[in-house]
């Protein structure tokens, strides 16, 4: 008997009492904290280390859909869209559009080009607003994490004006951005050159970590001479291009190394886990010599065409190779894959030097500073193995570094489209090239996905679509 | 307590006295049954020798001097071996009793021991029971019985036997007055009970016998007969936090027991379940070993969120729903995928034959009590337990061999390399040793039929049960252990090795106010395939070539050799264990708390080995080798805790039941994906840490809570009038903080008309019964944590510079919660002829709104979408069919029919704002949930032999987005029929299923034909070939153009799906009892078995019509996708107890 009462005791204690206790804390019970590999949005920027991570996220890789896609767009979409690169297979026929300079409305790639960028800006504009608001961060990482998310937002924003014209300046806040309508170009250039003069502000000479592969100021500058130089503000280009080149920092590597991850040339690289540029898998098939199928984007016979006898960057960026047809393989990037983390010594490399010295080039032709500009231009042409340019008027000046561009700068990050559109070449090369494709109204810029447009009706279509 | 201490005792005595003891009979027997049995043989003698035993052969030697009568009963039975029952109170107040230690008969010494006393012996069995001498019968006065009175004067002794004549052991025995006195009869149907009225009325009851009342009227012995339940009317029906019976059930219930299950040579009880339920639709994602089920209970109710039903195992959740999309209860829906596909069945840890029977509940009545989670059905499974009576041994042997039971018709040769160089004709282009290595290289003279190559061989299946079970009134136990050995028709032994151990205990007071039953399963399972589904090669070049003419693999650029693919091994590990323990107490009369706390752990780790031998040698950088060792590590664990009160009271002429309870429950999923890369030789291949660099693919994490307020009130008004309400507050983690509680609740209700009296005079007119009942639940199955705003961390392959990132993970949606779904049913009930002919008709309607979707946003937000409640409807209706009949029942033959059929629509019923949704084009309102588009195909160009559509909208050109109708869906149903046979002691079970749809029927073609270095199915040999011919079939070309393409889109490949599948066949005979008793058994069984025997199916170009894969649409059972089969499978065995 006294077995059973103290059972029936026990049980009650058991389960009855708990019970009770719990069911008053009901609504805390079924309250969560963050998982072992999420951390809560409003604790993301109160550390340096968490700060830091959210602010690195916008270099590579984190996030779908983040800086990778967005430099493999700009670099392939622009290459194609001009005279630079060749699409090699049928099984997107979207891209084959891209290289009609006919994408339609409902392009997906489009669609997802854009997609990936404003993925990124929602981050950048978070992590701008974070920083901006936290107390807790020591102020040089501040400083720096800051700058780098500022660099980030004027680098995409960038890109968009170049391939869209106006787009929605967005902020951190998901629901409003969506609905925003298109700001002018002017706007978002006036973005881009004053987010860019911020991170000069805040971001120190010195590269945090290793390899250049943090934005330092100088990444800053280099990006601002070159949107001073789109907007034909000469006289800061050709200042922002010597504050890079007379930092001591850089010099022109010869150009079989320029693009391994320690080149002297390079003013900011990504890094990427394994080694290997991102480009790589898509401007070869192998890392050896011999390619066994053509590469996805080959650079046209146009611009392989194009270069000087005795140009050692065709013999070092560029391989033909023999696969049924002859293509011309872009070879500035060597490795084809790695196995493990860091086997490979190749980066993307963003903005490197010989640009800022063809900026401020074309700054000195466009002010009148002929032989300054003469000069410019014979650095790079050193370095390529070929003798000093003849040319000597403003004009001619002009047309050499446009034809150094094309062949310095080919399947980087859309320079030739994007020097076609800005020189207002573009009409006349490519109605040339492409005659039974070309728009001369439509062609000039990508279009603004409708779909986009059906969900936000303030958006409006770019002229001729 | 001295009762059983006694009863144990000496059933252990005698057990352990055999031990010693090896005579022919113990061989005889290890011969006939498998060696796993032979430790519980020992048994055999312990029933062999008390058999036999009688009061007066059986001789002791006592010595007993000046003790207790207590002690000297002790020591009597320690020697006899017969068990000594009595009541304390009357024995304790003999003292002083001693007896010379001379031999004697057990009779004598009992004799010798109760002179002078008032009590006196008889023997029942092994057993002695001692009570009150006789005295004068006294006609006994009425007595005010109370519940729950201690004072217990009076014994009464019975036997229960069935129809036969024969004992009936466990049979429960009930006072009607007073519910705490019960017992269950032995193993030789004997009972007995301490009464305090000798006018009390017991109720006898089992399952599969009509419950029977019989009033004492002071009689102490009770000879029962039980009478056979014609139906099952009276069979338990388990449903959600309780029983009821068929009878008095006024909700949604189908249900298989293990009766049905243990026909079936299946490994998961998902499988056993297939063609059984009406309104259960069930597919296999492939045939291997392990691979995951896909089960919908009343079609899909949710346009975009999981339809997974909720697994209750014995009470504890089973719904390994981690959060992720498409929602998956598999278990490696995250990590490395073998052939098996993307996940593992949990349910395959569950050994069938540990299960008792499978409930699912269906409507509102049965599955609000599940709240948030009941929308998609509940599925509940309860395994065996231990049952009262003699200690029974039980084992079960089952061995046989599985094929593929349907290849599929592909070209020859020379058909194959006619159609290429057709195609390359066709585009005018020249085939080169790059493009076409299989016209310009290969040997045009070898025809290789892959699927003999690669899935032709035989499976091998073995499968090993042992069960022990037993136990007395107070205390039952069941052990159960499982082998299973299923392999694979791949060329080399893969397959997979089951091993799981089940404990079930029970124990209930004395005064039976306290019970407990543990359940503990433990299941291992080590699963050995390849990476790759070989069943998927089937439409590789005919002359391909394997080897080199040094004997080394042949490699080409564009084909993976495939039995590359078999250097690729994959492990998968998986541990399962799931306890429960159910307690009660009954406080007061009726009242009774009770809780379930349940936990369960489930683990998966997988490997997959990509040596360097098994890649083309030419992307092999020797520097940097890029062999590489894929590793995930899975675990989720689920703890459940649910008090709940129960009241039980009779209110005028009707019972009342009352449940309040609650739960909590909290489940973790752990993951961890990692890739070792770099290892400096094949053969160190296995571990990660000889990887020269290990890469962490991410991990996933997740915690989820829940808590629930939970009631039911049920009144049952003389088995007549019935009506059941239940209540749900449920709160779940996954819900927004605005959200995060809400309520659901269901009222059913049943009128038995058949026991209105004007019924009652219709003799072939034996049940009728209507009910209905409508009521809301809701569906939770979306991810975790979308409610806020989180930063994910990514692992290191997606490090910058070894340094983690975290980024947004998405739009925070704090109004975030469940979907809703109101169901209405509504039934007959019909048995005619003493149910022979049982008959149950449902019409159900269920609508889910609030739809949890991807709202679409523009994407310049930084994310295109976010997951929120939609105002869209979607419909659910169809008729249900459950249709049982006895056909012949004579003495020697016996022949039952189970029938089933569902009629089941699915739509859209309106979506607002569709254009917000984030896949909006998928869905169409009056459409299915999974509607497909489809262009309209108008013929082949005799000219040209590209297919034509019809320009629906009229623009001038062929569209995806404009040229595109519903498909057709014809009229489904689907369900299946078993016949069972029963002559002497042959049983025969045959079982059929059948789905009837309108579905792809082409698909394994890829057009367009003769592009690539693919073969293609028979359908190409009746292309357009030339200009002038009239095909429904495309011409070859190497140059697809979009029409080509969209011919497998288009109504041209869409047709009747419908199949026919001899599901089962079970055969078994019983070995005469006579002759088996003769050796020691009480039962023995030989069987042969098959699964998948035959198809019936137009749809010839895949292996099997029903075949599903994991998140593929559209719905269940399309066989569009191809996937290993499940096998052609038959095995013999037998089945032995004792």
């Amino acid at each position: 008997m006294k077995l059973k009462y103290s059972l029936s005791k026990l049980v009650l204690i058991g389960m009855v009492f708990p019970a009770m206790i719990m069911s008053s804390s009901c609504k805390k019970y079924v309250e969560l904290d963050a998982p072992e590999n999420k951390i809560n949005a409003s604790t993301a920027y109160l550390t340096d280390a968490s700060a830091t991570a959210a602010v690195i996220a916008l270099y590579n890789y984190g996030i779908y859909g983040s800086s990778v896609p967005v430099q493999q767009a700009i670099s392939f979409y622009g290459g194609v869209s001009s005279d630079e690169l060749h699409y090699t297979l049928t099984t997107t026929p979207e891209i084959t559009d891209v290289e009609n300079n006919s994408i339609a409305i409902g392009s997906g790639i489009n669609s997802t080009f854009w997609q990936y960028a404003y993925s990124e800006l929602l981050a950048t504009n978070d992590a701008i607003t974070g920083i901006t608001n936290s107390t807790t961060l020591t102020p040089s990482v501040k400083s720096q994490l800051l700058g780098e998310a500022k660099f980030f937002r004027a680098f995409v924003n960038f890109y968009l004006v170049n391939f869209y014209g106006g787009v929605p300046l967005t902020g951190n806040d998901p629901l409003t951005n969506a609905y925003l309508p298109r700001s002018t170009a002017d706007q978002v250039w006036a973005s881009v050159i004053s987010d860019l003069k911020d991170a000069q502000g805040l971001l120190p000479t010195a590269y945090v970590g290793t390899l250049r592969a943090r934005v330092n100021q100088s990444a800053a500058t280099a990006l601002l001479a070159r949107a001073y130089l789109y907007r034909k503000d000469y006289v800061n280009a050709e200042a922002m291009a010597t504050q890079v080149i007379n930092s001591g920092t850089y010099s022109l590597a010869p150009t079989a190394s320029a693009f391994i991850n320690t080149s002297n040339e390079t003013i900011l690289q990504f890094a990427t886990y394994y080694g290997y540029s991102s480009f790589a898998q898509s401007y070869r098939t192998s890392t050896s010599a011999v390619n066994i199928a053509p590469p996805t984007y080959v650079l046209t016979s146009k611009i392989a065409n194009s270069f000087e006898a005795g140009d050692n960057r065709k013999t070092n960026w560029v391989d033909s190779t023999v696969s049924g047809s002859k293509y011309y393989r872009i070879n500035k990037y060597k490795i084809f894959t790695a196995a493990t983390a860091g086997a490979g010594n190749e980066f993307n490399v963003v903005l490197r030097l010989a640009e800022q010295y063809l900026i401020r080039a074309e700054a000195r032709a466009q002010q009148g500073n002929l032989s300054g500009a003469a000069a410019d231009i014979n650095l790079i042409r050193t370095r390529a193995g070929l003798a000093n340019t003849t040319a000597s008027t403003s004009a001619t000046l002009l047309a050499a570094i446009a034809q150094e561009r094309k062949v310095e700068l080919f399947g980087e990050y859309g320079h030739r489209w994007l020097d076609l559109l800005r020189t207002g070449q573009a009409n006349a090369v490519l109605s040339a090239m492409k005659p039974n494709t070309w728009n001369a109204t439509r062609s000039v810029l990508f279009p603004i996905p409708d779909l986009q447009r059906q969900q936000n009706t303030a958006l409006t279509q770019n002229p001729g679509y | 307590m001295q009762k059983d201490t006694a009863f144990a005792k000496g059933k252990f005595y005698s057990l352990f006295k055999i031990f010693s003891r090896i005579n022919w009979l113990f061989v005889m027997r290890l011969s006939v049954c498998c060696g796993a049995i032979l430790i519980f043989s020992f048994s055999l003698f312990a029933s062999a020798r008390t058999n036999g035993q009688s009061l007066n052969g059986t001789k002791v030697q006592l010595h007993v001097h000046q003790e207790s009568l207590k002690s000297a009963l002790q020591k009597l039975q320690d020697q006899s071996g017969f068990s000594i029952f009595y009541l304390s109170a009357k024995v304790s107040g003999y003292t002083n009793i001693s007896i010379d230690a001379k031999p004697r008969t057990v009779a004598e010494a009992l004799q010798s021991l109760l002179k002078g006393t008032d009590l006196d012996y008889h023997q029942d069995g092994n057993k002695i029971i001692l009570s009150e001498k006789k005295k004068t019968a006294i006609p006994a006065k009425k007595e005010e019985v109370t519940a729950g009175a201690t004072d217990m004067n009076k014994r009464i002794v019975g036997i229960v036997r069935d129809e036969n004549n024969q004992p009936l052991p466990g049979v429960t025995v009930r006072s009607k007055q007073n519910n705490t006195l019960s017992t269950a009869t032995d193993i030789n149907g004997h009972f007995h009970l301490d009464i305090s009225s000798e006018n009390d009325v017991f109720i006898f009851t089992f399952i599969g016998y009509k419950p029977k009342e019989v009033a004492t009227n002071g009689s102490t012995s009770l000879d029962i007969h039980m009478e056979p339940a014609a139906g099952t009317l009276d069979e338990v029906q388990v449903i959600g936090y309780g029983t009821t019976t068929k009878r008095a059930n006024t909700g949604a219930v189908s249900s298989i027991t293990a009766k049905d299950i243990e026909n079936q040579p299946v490994s998961n009880p998902l499988a056993a379940m297939q063609g059984k339920l009406p309104g259960v639709q069930i597919t296999q994602n492939n045939g291997l070993p392990g691979s995951g089920f896909r089960v919908q209970i009343r079609g899909i109710g949710s346009l975009a969120s999981g339809t997974l039903p909720l697994y209750v195992v014995d009470g504890v959740p089973f719904t390994l729903f981690n959060g992720s999309s498409p929602a998956s209860d598999g278990l490696n829906a995250f990590g490395v995928s073998g052939a098996n596909g993307g996940e593992i069945s949990p349910l395959s840890m569950i050994n069938p034959d540990d299960i008792e029977r499978i409930d699912v509940l269906k409507d509102a009545d049965a599955t609000a009590i599940y709240g948030s989670k009941g929308a998609n059905g509940v599925v509940l499974i309860t395994t065996k337990k231990g049952a009262t009576g003699k200690t029974k041994y039980s084992a079960n042997f089952y061995q046989g061999v599985g094929k593929v039971g349907h290849f599929i018709d592909m070209l020859n040769t020379t058909d194959y390399l006619a159609m290429r160089r057709a195609a390359f004709a066709a585009s005018g282009t020249t085939p080169t040793t790059s493009n076409a290595p299989d016209l310009t290289v290969w040997d045009p003279n070898t025809n290789t039929n892959w699927q003999k190559e690669l899935i032709g061989g035989t499976a091998h299946t073995t499968n090993a049960d042992i069960a022990i079970s037993g136990g007395n009134a107070q205390n039952t136990f069941l052990f159960s252990s499982n082998y299973r050995h299923e392999g694979t028709v791949f060329p080399g032994s893969f397959g997979a090795n089951t091993f799981s151990n089940r404990l079930n205990a029970g124990h209930k007071s004395e005064d039976n106010k306290f019970g407990i039953n543990l359940n503990v399963n433990y299941g291992y399972m080590q699963n050995n395939l390849i990476g790759t589904d070989l069943s998927t090669l089937y439409n590789l070049p005919p002359n391909l070539p394997t080897y080199n003419a040094n004997g080394s693999l042949y490699w080409n650029s564009s084909v993976t050799n495939p039995l590359a693919y078999l250097l690729r091994p994959t492990s998968n590990t998986t541990t399962n264990l799931i306890s429960n323990m159910d307690v009660y107490y009954h406080l007061l009369p009726g009242l009774t708390v009770k809780a379930n706390l349940g936990y369960s752990a489930t683990g998966l780790k997988q490997t997959l080995e990509t040596p360097l031998t098994s890649l083309n040698p030419s992307t092999v950088v020797l520097s940097s080798p890029t062999n590489r060792l894929q590793y995930a590590d899975n675990t989720y664990s689920n703890y459940i805790v649910e008090p709940q009160l129960e009241y039980v009271k009779k209110i005028l002429s009707g019972n009342l039941q009352a449940l309040i309870g609650t739960t909590f429950q909290r489940t973790n999923t752990d993951g961890l994906s990692l890739l070792g890369t770099g290892f400096s030789s094949d053969a160190l291949i296995g571990n990660l840490n000889n990887a020269a660099s290990i890469v962490n693919y991410g991990s996933n994490n997740s915690d989820y809570k829940y808590n629930a307020l939970f009631a039911r009130l049920n009144y049952n008004w003389d088995e007549k009038y019935i009506i059941d309400g239940t209540f749900r507050r449920d709160g779940s983690s996954r819900f927004g903080a605005n959200h995060r509680f809400g309520n659901f609740w269901a009222v059913g209700a049943g009128w038995v008309f058949s026991q209105e009296s004007f019924m009652k005079n219709l003799p072939w007119f034996s049940f009728g019964k209507l009910r209905g009942s409508y009521g809301l639940t809701g569906n939770d199955q979306i991810q975790n944590y979308l409610y806020d705003a989180y930063f994910n961390a990514t692992g290191s392959a997606n490090s910058y510079q070894g340094q983690s990132i975290i980024y947004p993970s998405s739009i925070p949606n704090p109004n975030l919660h469940w979907e809703t779904n109101k169901k209405l049913d509504g039934a007959i009930e019909l048995g005619f002829f003493k149910d022979r002919i049982y008959l149950k008709a449902d019409y159900f309607r269920n609508r889910s709104s609030d739809q949890l979707v991807s709202v679409a946003v523009p994407t310049q937000a930084g994310f295109n979408s976010y997951t929120a409640n939609f105002p869209a409807v979607v419909q659910n209706n169809g008729f249900e069919f459950e249709l049982s009949t006895t056909n012949i029942q004579s003495r020697s033959f016996k022949w039952v029919t189970a029938f089933n059929l569902t009629i089941q629509r699915n739509k859209i019923l309106s979506i607002d704002n569709a254009s917000q949704l984030f896949s909006s084009s998928s869905y169409i309102v009056g459409q299915p949930v999974n509607a497909t588009l489809l262009y309209h195909f108008t013929g082949i160009d005799p000219k040209t032999g590209i297919p034509t559509y019809q320009d629906l909208n009229g623009d001038g050109a062929i569209t995806y987005a404009g040229d595109r109708a519903p498909a057709p869906l014809g009229h489904p149903y689907y369900g299946g029929m078993t016949n069972s046979f029963t002559y002497k002691n042959i049983q025969l079970d045959v079982a059929f299923q059948f789905n009837h749809r309108m579905g792809y029927i082409n698909n394994t073609s890829s057009y367009p034909y003769g592009t690539g270095l693919t073969n293609q199915n028979a359908s190409a040999l009746q292309r357009w070939m030339a200009p002038g011919d009239n095909s429904i079939y495309p011409g070859a070309t190497t140059v697809g153009t979009t029409p080509y393409y969209n011919y497998n889109s288009s109504d041209a490949n869409w047709g009747d799906a419908s199949y026919l599948k001899l599901k089962t066949v079970n055969i078994s005979y019983a070995l005469p009892k006579t002759w088996v008793r003769s050796i020691g058994f009480s039962n023995l069984m030989v069987f042969a078995r098959g699964e998948n025997l035959v198809t019936w199916a137009k749809q010839k170009y895949t292996y099997d019509p029903e075949t599903t894969v994991s998140g593929a649409a559209p719905g269940l059972g399309t066989g569009q996708y191809i996937a290993m089969p499940q096998l052609r499978t038959m095995v013999i065995g037998l089945n032995c107890t004792f």
